[in-house]
């Protein structure tokens, strides 16, 4: 974690444009310059501002916007509800579409739906999510006039975003879920299972899958910040006002404290969440538990 | 004849057989026809372009397809074909670089992770945990506001942020690699830890790497497009398919070619390296053989 606020803290102070001359002007008097390089710490030496820069995130303080002068905690605590949003209704329809479909593939191993599905999964994973987005934009949005092109506020405004998202994770979901039942259902227990006799549904969901989940469950982590980067892309797609947007119009304005904020809550958010999945891995496979 | 030159001899008779598996795959001729027709039309797209891709007509301002222009035409009345023909070499070349930095960094930093072992094994693993707390995209996008937005800055920030997944493949194959007897010989003769990391095991635990690199193609060609789209990566007037694709956004009902083309230009170039990387891994992976 301290490593990951050190890397954030080196970009911004790399970054060029110096902070005081932007919130002074370019014609300000010198003293007045001098005096809001003091009060931002740039005066001091490197390591006692990231000392400084440590202390206040540590009291959640991500200073104030340059441009907006608003603190940049509540720009961003603002955006981040509704980044996360997206990306947990992506996540969770990249899982919902992707575990159905990777059991059948395996399943009918060889066969055409097999086939179709997997080729199908990787046209998903080959297409950058942003132009999918335009895709079912201009077709539901434009076309069919469906659903809104942009927005936030309703459920209809997420269904494209959600859909996008969930649709390129459900192609490398589909993937692993089907490599994980394959190994598994040529096991010897899955033989037994149905040697006693066992309905093929109870054999596939009862005993089958549960070995197979964990693979799975292990891609949610990784996942993760896959979909929040996602998340952030598509944001700017359907003009979302969240983590994605103020990013990026925060680099194109040099806004550097609400750069700095937003990749250190998205950074923290990833962190957490691959805890998450650590732990939801441990209930999932009682052998970890006892390691 | 000496243990080191069987161990080439070894993977010179692997090499024939991944040649062999690629050869009977169907993916794999696909992938490879796709990347190949790439290639062409980046080495030759002065003359396949029917126009040059800044040429500006403005009575054809937003033409749709047409003989004369069968991709149709921009706002600036530019030729969608043409400009495509030219994209292909944006994104062949932010490929290559990307992966020859991302590759370059990771092989060079895992290898000495893997055999030197201690503080230095300690510090890139660090180094690759900081680093994975970032999403790809994310990392890459603030890296790019560090080095000012433009091709070049794309190139470098998707060879910086791409490298910790090479290093932590060649550390892991290093530290399987490092006990073998081919090794172990090489120490016995004198062989310094600089000659039999890189004449020896780096050579030996190139094959996940050669995968990683041509998959990482296509995960380049996807984020510089992202980053071109959000206006970060390629600047106007070059014709980058992520540019191209930003800008028709704003026409997207009146011309949707300009939203359809340059996308589909992406996919299959996309399809073409990730067809051809997963054959090439099936190939190199002794299980799928059964």
């Amino acid at each position: 974690m301290v490593g990951v606020t050190l890397v954030v803290f080196l970009l911004m102070h790399l970054a060029p444009g110096d902070p005081a001359l932007l919130i002074a002007g370019q014609n300000a008097p010198p003293e007045v310059y001098e005096r809001i390089r003091r009060s931002l710490g740039l005066d001091r030496p490197l390591y006692e501002q990231y000392l400084l820069f440590l202390t206040r995130v540590g009291r959640g303080d991500l200073g104030r916007s340059l441009l907006l002068g608003e603190r940049v905690a509540d720009l961003v605590g603002q955006a981040l509800a509704v980044t996360l949003g997206l990306a947990l209704a992506g996540l969770g329809l990249s899982y919902l579409i992707g575990v159905p479909v990777g059991i059948v593939s395996a399943v009918r191993s060889n066969s055409l739906v097999d086939q179709a599905s997997m080729v199908g999964a990787l046209v998903f994973v080959s297409v950058p999510p942003f132009w999918l987005g335009l895709i079912l934009m201009y077709v539901f949005g434009l076309r069919l006039g469906w659903f809104p092109i942009s927005g936030h506020g309703s459920l209809a405004h997420d269904v494209l975003p959600a859909v996008t998202l969930g649709l390129g994770g459900a192609a490398l979901v589909a993937r692993m879920t089907r490599s994980a039942m394959l190994e598994v259902i040529r096991q010897d227990f899955v033989r037994t299972a149905r040697s006693k006799g066992l309905a093929e549904r109870v054999v596939i969901y009862k005993h089958a899958l549960r070995n197979a989940v964990i693979p799975i469950i292990s891609l949610l982590g990784l996942r993760l910040g896959w979909t929040v980067g996602g998340a952030v892309t598509l944001e700017m797609v359907f003009s979302r006002p969240g983590m994605g947007r103020l990013l990026v119009n925060s680099i194109l304005s040099r806004d550097y404290p609400v750069v700095q904020g937003v990749l250190l809550i998205l950074a923290f958010s990833v962190m957490l969440g691959n805890l998450f999945a650590d732990i939801f891995y441990a209930v999932a496979d009682p052998r970890i538990k006892y390691r | 004849m000496d243990e080191l030159s069987e161990t080439r001899l070894a993977s010179d008779g692997q090499l024939g057989r991944v040649w062999k598996q690629l050869l009977r795959r169907k993916a794999a001729l696909a992938g490879a026809a796709l990347v190949f027709l790439l290639l062409v039309t980046a080495v030759a797209a002065p003359w396949l372009a029917p126009y040059d891709y800044a040429d500006q007509n403005l009575d054809l301002v937003l033409h749709p397809p047409s003989l004369a222009h069968p991709l149709g035409t921009d706002d600036f009345g530019r030729d969608v074909l043409s400009r495509i023909v030219y994209g292909s070499r944006i994104s062949l070349s932010v490929g290559t670089v990307a992966v020859g930095i991302g590759a370059s960094l990771g092989v060079l930093l895992g290898a000495a992770a893997g055999y030197l072992g201690g503080w230095v094994d300690h510090l890139v693993v660090a180094l690759i945990d900081i680093a994975w707390s970032f999403p790809t995209i994310l990392l890459a996008i603030a890296l790019v506001a560090v080095l000012r937005p433009g091709l070049t800055s794309a190139m470098i920030a998707l060879g910086l942020v791409t490298w910790p997944s090479y290093a932590r493949v060649m550390r892991g194959q290093i530290l399987g690699l490092r006990e073998k007897e081919f090794a172990e010989a090489g120490r016995a003769m004198g062989a310094s830890s600089w000659r039999i990391l890189f004449r020896h095991l780096v050579p030996n635990a190139l094959a996940p790497i050669i995968v990683m690199a041509t998959l990482g193609m296509a995960d380049a060609i996807i984020v510089e497009s992202t980053l071109s789209y959000l206006s970060l990566g390629a600047q106007p007037p070059l014709p980058s398919w992520g540019s191209m694709l930003n800008a028709g956004r704003t026409f997207m009902y009146r011309a949707p070619w300009l939203t359809i083309f340059p996308g589909l230009a992406i996919l299959f170039t996309v399809l073409g390296f990730n067809l051809f990387g997963d054959a090439l891994r099936d190939a190199l992976d002794p299980r799928m053989k059964q």
